[in-house]
């Protein structure tokens, strides 16, 4: 199903809001070039112990106010696998993977055209992958 | 040394206390980045502190993002800090002596 949203507001593509919640083998794709959005391909903002793997993330937002997100997750325990990320800018707003929770583990996450690939901000992260 | 990096229009993107340096990946206390593009990017060294002023900016959807900005004292800029390696090369390249390129080798091989 495609939705459509005009400037000024947050697109998310796929929102965990409990925690124990499977976000896997989604095809997501963000593109605006006309107003300030705020993109996030997978955003968890609730949920603790979930699984983020094997999803195709585009991501493709001309704006530079305002960061850009591949996946953010401030969810703790998570697990984040074998995404394959593309925000096509180069920006330095555009973030692939952006823990802000603790104790994520994760392997093969594949970011391209990032600012940043993998942003861990959070503590006890074990989350890595390759930036082409 | 403390790491700041900002965007192009000078926005504080990341800042990591006490960062090293490995190609494009920087691991500091109080996180980590992997995979940042030089390009895309102006990387401040610095022994300050950020400093940093945090606003949270409403969006129309009832979101809001905080919004980091460098308000704090002026940033003393540093050249990046030298990895062991280049360190070595460096002192290898102003040595002037024999005495000095004495004092170096024993310096490599108490190192092994």
């Amino acid at each position: 199903m495609a939705n459509t949203r005009t400037g000024g507001c947050t697109v998310v593509g796929v929102e965990c809001l409990t925690g124990y919640v499977k976000a896997d083998t989604n095809q997501i794709t963000i593109i605006n070039s006309t107003g300030d959005i705020v993109p996030y391909g997978i955003l968890n903002t609730a949920g603790d112990s979930g699984s983020i793997s094997s999803n195709t993330i585009d991501i493709d937002v001309d704006d530079t106010d305002y960061n850009h997100y591949g996946i953010y997750t401030s969810g703790g325990y998570g697990s984040i696998n074998g995404n394959v990320i593309d925000m096509y800018n180069n920006d330095a707003k555009d973030l692939g993977i952006y823990l802000a929770g603790g104790y994520c583990t994760g392997r093969a996450n594949m970011t391209y055209r990032c600012g940043t690939g993998i942003t861990d901000a959070g503590a006890s992260n074990d989350v890595l992958g390759l930036d082409g | 040394m403390n790491l700041i990096v900002k965007d192009k229009r000078g926005n504080v993107i990341h800042f990591l206390r006490d960062a090293e340096r490995s190609g494009n990946n920087y691991r500091g206390t109080n996180g980590r980045l992997f995979g940042l593009k030089p390009d895309a990017h102006v990387f401040v060294w610095t022994e300050d502190e950020m400093g940093a002023s945090e606003t949270v900016k409403r969006l129309k959807r009832g979101r809001s993002i905080v919004v980091r900005s460098f308000a704090g004292r002026p940033v003393k800029e540093s050249p990046e800090p030298l990895s062991k390696t280049a360190m070595l090369k460096d002192r290898i390249g102003k040595a002037k002596s024999v005495e000095e390129i004495k004092s170096l080798l024993i310096d490599i091989v108490g190192r092994l």
